[in-house]
């Protein structure tokens, strides 16, 4: 086989594949960026050129300080939710580790952890909606009936404050956590299996403890790992959007609404479309912005073994 | 520039996946299409019954450029007198033959069940043999009707199908996806009621309240009389020896919930959905009266800033500070709260009525209950009568579609004897028919249609919410202000800004509201 026809075979094995990713991708995603132009209520097929006004709208919105813009505040939701997957990403990466050793039942507990992730989010959502319902719940009646009757709280209230945001902006950072927790072991699984035994085994006969194996080898070595994780956590930290529509009834929630929440509300409910589009178009552009640091930031020269 | 979406470039962008889908679900092409026309012909409407106006001398009806099949609405005769009456035979003379191809009815699924739909295409085949009926029941119908209505394919009757979760339907007429109803009122009614115009059906008013302050032609129609008040338990109260709500005035109720506290919890309420607000909404309006009211609906300067509304939303912060409803309503949906409250957990709810539909299956054997409007203040300025109703609720229209005509006679048969009989006793959500609760129709029922009668056309609405910005200031911040993490000047002032914005937005339309 020659280079001609290698790259011949190459190309016929990847066209299905880029036919469909820009079908369905490339395509309506450069689309989207052109209805942020336009002024449209999605109901029918009339547009408006309106060159930069929806970008405007949003920018006003943004700095102005009225009540009823709380583009900050959604944000301030998004950026809430990355610290709970920082968090999922530590708890994954232990759980990984532990599992690692292979303790007794880790079987189970690796299925455990990972079975959240074959659950679509709005039935998560669902789900927890009944565990963590005020009056029916499953963690209140639990509460309840062990005598923690002050612990059973409103879970899911939008006006119960704890520091810094609502009770119920908690609860979906504790869903995120159970959601994620498994995926990431996973991740973490793999990339510590693929770490020479003879490295850990020297840095024991040398008297590290687990401790300082996990801190000083295994995390070192799976750094690429990790920071893909922790990208992957903003990028679904600024795109998160079911979890909360289904969890607070799909009514817009100052105190639980995410930007992309907004984006819902503005489309479907005030039919601004081309506006919702140009939110989006913002949103992709900061969570770029974001990804890009992010990345750079947590670079480590790569270890080789 | 306007330009046109097709059905094909629509479908294409939406069967994506969900953020490109989402920003993608449309474009515009190249192609120049001008602006559809306005339509010429000014019939009366229904709603000018509520306005008191003299009704208009007859008028071609010949003006819907709009109309997709041109040729069918044409046949609507272009002499008719508007208000009088066009027998049955007459119309079934214009309506022709049933179409080959089914009539698509896009039907908003919720606590009203699917079982009426299976009435009504009872009613429809056996009045029309032949007709097809494609009916779509779905919790979410609006997100499936926008990919058609994109496409130009409305279907022949809508029902709670254009905008989530508030039917913002009022864009579709903009958008011309939405058919007049005017000769409809003109028709005679079906059945046992032979011999009234459909437009003589209705309770006063409530053809004006569907149309959310739109005067020009009938647009929409009510599917039933969604009111919204206090739901009471009458045992409850009888064994207590307690008063009716609206048999009190507020200061009154207010020391009758600090009775009842000392029993049980006097509310509970669906807060992730603000139901509380059904309490709050007439008592503002009881509060301030209707000029007032009818300032904020048309967005005067400084409505908001009402001393009366003030004081009316600090009555609801105390109820809150008290403690007078059950622990945990705040984080509440609606099913949960309404089963505390069949469960006899609260004395009271501040829902909607189609709470004895929606719990029917869960409610304890021999429970219950009857609906009060909200007692009004001693000094307040509104028609202690006044009861909130088809805000946000149900809502009907014929669609721009192929059979407009058909469209029309669903609606008609919709407001017959056999549906709102089962809407009273099956469905407990009397239709808003002056007739509907005759018959075999629950307590629960007759209170509701009672409060509606005795209200005579007193409606309270909140049409000031069908403005986005208003209505988000509003939603948004109301639980916040009844909770007491803002004060009640604070949330008004909040919504007055929101207000001013949107009168000072050339690019919204403004509706002028003028009846409560």
């Amino acid at each position: 086989m020659n280079k001609r026809e290698q790259r011949m075979l190459i190309l016929t094995f990847l066209l299905p594949g880029l036919v469909l990713y820009t079908v369905f991708n490339v395509y309506p995603s450069l689309r989207g960026i052109l209805i942020s132009f336009y002024d449209w209520s999605g109901l029918s097929g009339n547009m408006t050129f309106v060159g930069m006004k929806n970008f405007a709208t949003l920018w006003r919105e943004f700095t102005d300080p009225h009540d009823f813009y709380n583009i900050r505040l959604y944000l301030a939701h998004n950026l809430f939710l990355i610290f709970f997957g920082f968090v999922t990403t530590f708890l994954g990466l232990v759980a990984a580790a532990i599992i690692n050793e292979k303790p007794w039942g880790y079987q189970l507990f690796r299925i455990t952890f990972f079975f959240p992730n074959v659950l679509a989010i709005p039935a998560t959502a669902m789900l927890w909606s009944l565990v963590l319902n005020p009056a029916f719940g499953l963690v209140n009646n639990v509460l309840r009936s062990i005598g923690l009757e002050q612990f059973a709280l409103p879970w899911l209230s939008l006006q119960y404050q704890w520091p810094l945001f609502k009770i119920g902006l908690y609860s979906v950072g504790f869903i995120v956590i159970w959601g994620g927790i498994g995926w990431f072991m996973l991740l973490f699984l793999a990339a510590i299996q693929n770490i020479p035994h003879e490295l850990v085994e020297a840095a024991v006969l040398d008297g590290a403890t687990k401790v300082q194996v996990f801190f000083k080898i295994t995390i070192p070595l799976i750094w690429e790992t990790i920071r893909t994780v922790m990208v992957y956590n903003i990028i679904g930290a600024l795109s998160g959007f079911a979890l909360n529509y289904v969890l607070f009834e799909r009514i817009s929630q100052k105190h639980a609404d995410l930007i992309m929440n907004y984006f819902y509300w503005q489309s479907f409910k005030a039919h601004n479309w081309g506006y919702a589009a140009a939110i989006v178009v913002v949103i992709f552009v900061v969570t770029m912005i974001f990804t890009l640091v992010s990345y750079k930031a947590l670079y480590r020269e790569n270890l080789q073994y | 520039m306007t330009s046109k979406l097709s059905r094909r470039d629509f479908l294409k962008a939406l069967g994506l996946g969900a953020g490109a889908a989402t920003l993608a679900a449309c474009a515009p092409k190249a192609v120049e299409t001008p602006a559809p026309a306005e339509p010429t012909a000014v019939p009366p409407t229904a709603a000018a019954e509520a306005t008191a106006e003299a009704p208009a001398a007859a008028q071609p009806l010949f003006g819907y450029e709009f109309a997709k099949n041109k040729e069918q609405w044409a046949k609507l005769p272009g002499d008719h007198q508007f208000g009088s009456l066009v027998s049955q035979e007459d119309w079934y003379k214009i309506l022709g033959d049933a179409p080959k191809e089914p009539l698509e009815l896009a039907l908003f699924k919720g606590g009203f069940g699917e079982e009426w739909g299976n009435i009504f295409v009872q009613l429809m085949e056996r009045e029309h043999p032949g007709i097809k009926l494609n009916l779509t029941f779905d919790p979410t119908i609006w997100d499936k009707v926008q990919p058609k209505l994109i496409a130009g394919e409305v279907p022949e009757f809508l029902f709670y199908a254009i905008g989530a979760w508030g039917g913002d339907w009022k864009k579709g007429v903009e958008e011309h996806l939405i058919m007049p109803g005017d000769f409809l009122l003109d028709i005679e009614a079906y059945g046992a009621w032979k011999g009234q115009r459909v437009g003589d059906l209705f309770n006063t008013g409530v053809l004006a309240e569907a149309n959310q302050g739109l005067t020009d032609h009938q647009w929409s129609f009510p599917q039933t009389s969604f009111t919204y008040g206090i739901f009471y338990n009458v045992e409850l109260f009888e064994k207590n020896s307690w008063p009716a709500p609206d048999t009190l005035n507020w200061e009154d109720f207010m020391k009758l919930q600090e009775e009842i506290a000392k029993v049980l919890p006097p509310w509970v309420y669906a807060g992730l959905y603000n139901y509380e607000g059904w309490l709050t909404t007439g008592l503002l309006y009881k509060t301030v009266g209707d000029k007032a009211w009818m300032d904020c609906h048309n967005l005067v300067p400084g409505a908001f800033l009402n001393e009366g509304l003030i004081w009316a939303a600090e009555q609801h912060q105390q109820i809150i500070k008290n403690g007078w409803s059950i622990p945990g309503s705040d984080a509440m949906d609606h099913t949960s709260s309404q089963q505390l409250f069949v469960d006899g957990k609260a004395a009271m709810i501040p829902n909607g009525s189609w709470l004895a539909s929606e719990q029917a299956s869960t409610t304890p054997a021999g429970f219950r209950m009857k609906f009060s409007g909200v007692p009004k203040p001693a000094n307040g300025l509104g028609d202690n009568n006044a009861v909130q109703g088809q805000l946000g609720g149900a809502d009907m229209q014929i669609g721009n579609s192929m059979n407009p005509l058909w469209g029309m006679e669903l609606m008609r048969l919709f407001y017959s004897p056999e549906m709102a009989e089962f809407w009273g006793s099956k469905v407990g959500s009397p239709l808003p028919l002056k007739d509907a609760a005759s018959g075999n129709v629950t307590e629960y029922s007759a209170s509701i249609s009672d409060a509606v009668k005795k209200a005579n056309g007193k409606i309270i609405h909140m049409y000031f919410n069908s403005y986005p910005l208003v209505d988000k200031a509003y939603s948004e911040n109301y639980a916040d202000m009844v909770h007491g993490n803002m004060t009640a000047k604070e949330f008004f002032e909040g919504v007055e800004r929101a207000a001013e914005e949107t009168r000072n937005d050339p690019n919204i339309k403004k509706t002028e509201y003028k009846t409560i």
